[in-house]
């Protein structure tokens, strides 16, 4: 059991954290669910559908910007910016899609924005054809309608 | 215990690659919102899933080279952003206008007047608002006479060499130059172009030159000036080359343009089935849209904005 100021999140796959209050409420969802219900404070709260590694990689977002929160001083503006950086980066495709999911879900703003505007870069100024690549993703136009589609709008292409 | 963990954690991640397609849309809507209407529409031609995905409101777009006809209907606070070479329009609720009329716009702000004497910019994209004086006060104040001589056009005055000049609806130009005496004059040259039945007019600063354009008759002729450099005479224009037009009676200005919208005159017009913004193009000579076979000879039946303007995003 955590101690006090300590909240416990459960994996899907079973594997428990404890984490400091502050950085679990980062997440909206967890905030409402130890303010509504105190049970969840004392016990263990289960994170659904978000696996151990997944649950890890948000624990280390957030802890890092509930400390930026609590005292700007110890980790400026641009500490904060090199880390989301070099913390998107390091995301292999599956990670980033089960990261959004689980932002989403858990209500993590910041991190949700973050993750949006990398995978928003990932398609700015692309071919359809490199955007399916980048996202395996079938092209299942047919070649007629994929005219079609360049003569609608031409000014895109 | 733990290595059973990360085993059941290691087949769960290389179990197979994530559909990207399935993901929720409130998520693809996130994403969308940051990017530009070309990048949209590279992403609807994906998948046949993606490809009649809603537009979402803008976060960073509509991006800084677009221009976009803002309008609203029925004096409602609720403005559509409509851009010619996309057929959808953007939807923003702007409480901050109700009541208030678009007056200009320029550099992504619009001049609002609310009332006989309230006057403000407002952004619509960033929502700033900058209160401005009640008129009279702190202004240079004149009412133009209109009569016989001088018939103001519709549309607003260009502010060109320091002076304003207006448009009749004839064509003949008028000067307000508030640093003068005589603050107001009309011209006696240039002549107004030979025109029958000027139904609209408009004027416009394209590279350092005035351009004035005449709709007569239902737009059944369409046609193009500039003023010389002596400022004596109208001269014919046939083709504005990488330039394009944007015109209404609140604000109108020039770009330059070559990826296939150049050399053509955006009004602010929809085709007939309310989709597209229509355009006259000097090549063909026609009203047309993009991505639609309509092409016009005339603006017969075609219903023209009263409340709009030509706006282009600005985000500072």
């Amino acid at each position: 059991m955590a101690s006090k100021g300590n909240l416990t999140l459960k994996s899907c796959n079973g594997k428990e954290f404890i984490v400091e209050e502050k950085v679990a409420v980062m997440s909206t969802t967890i905030k409402n669910m130890v303010d509504v219900d105190d049970s969840f404070a004392q016990g263990v709260i289960p994170i659904i559908g978000v696996d151990g590694k997944i649950l890890a990689k948000l624990i280390e977002y957030c802890k890092e910007h509930a400390e930026a929160d609590e005292d700007e001083e110890v980790k400026s503006e641009e500490y904060l910016k090199k880390f989301d950086e070099k913390f998107v980066d390091e995301l292999n495709l599956n990670d980033l899609y089960d990261l959004l999911k689980a932002s989403n879900y858990l209500e993590i703003t910041k991190l949700l924005n973050l993750l949006c505007q990398k995978v928003a870069s990932m398609i700015k100024g692309k071919k359809p054809e490199e955007i399916r690549r980048i996202f395996n993703i079938k092209n299942d136009f047919t070649p007629e309608e994929e005219e079609e589609i360049n003569r609608q709008n031409p000014w895109a292409f | 215990m733990e290595l059973s963990t990360d085993l059941a954690e290691s087949i769960i991640i290389q179990d197979k690659e994530r559909d990207w397609i399935q993901l929720p849309i409130e998520l693809l809507t996130a994403i969308l919102s940051r990017l530009s209407f070309e990048n949209i529409a590279r992403f609807r031609s994906v998948c046949k899933i993606w490809q009649f995905f809603p537009t979402p409101i803008p976060h960073q777009c509509p991006n800084n080279r677009s221009h976009w006809l803002m309008f609203n209907k029925q004096s409602t606070s609720t403005y559509h952003f409509a851009n010619p070479s996309y057929k959808e329009n953007y939807i923003s609720d702007l409480p901050e206008l109700s009541d208030a009329l678009l007056r200009y716009s320029k550099d992504g702000w619009l001049l609002m007047s609310r009332g006989y004497y309230s006057i403000f910019f407002f952004n619509p994209f960033t929502k700033e608002e900058i209160d401005l004086p009640d008129i009279p006060e702190k202004w240079t104040y004149l009412k133009i006479k209109t009569d016989l001589d001088f018939e103001p056009s519709n549309c607003n005055p260009v502010f060109y060499n320091g002076v304003f000049y207006c448009l009749a609806r004839d064509g003949k130009l008028g000067i307000f130059d508030p640093n003068r005496k005589i603050l107001w004059r009309v011209l006696h040259q240039p002549q107004p172009p030979f025109i029958d039945m000027v139904d609209e007019s408009y004027l416009v600063e394209c590279e350092g030159q005035l351009l004035s354009v005449f709709l007569d008759n239902h737009g059944k002729m369409v046609s193009l000036y500039r003023l010389d450099k002596l400022q004596t005479s109208w001269k014919t224009v046939k083709n504005l080359g990488d330039k394009m037009l944007f015109l209404s009676h609140c604000s109108s200005f020039a770009v330059k343009n070559d990826d296939g919208m150049e050399n053509k005159i955006y009004f602010p017009r929809f085709d007939e089935g309310g989709n597209g913004i229509m355009f006259y193009c000097l090549k063909t000579r026609m009203f047309q849209t993009f991505g639609r076979k309509f092409s016009s000879k005339n603006l017969y039946g075609i219903e023209k904005k009263l409340h709009c303007c030509w706006i282009t995003p600005s985000f500072e």
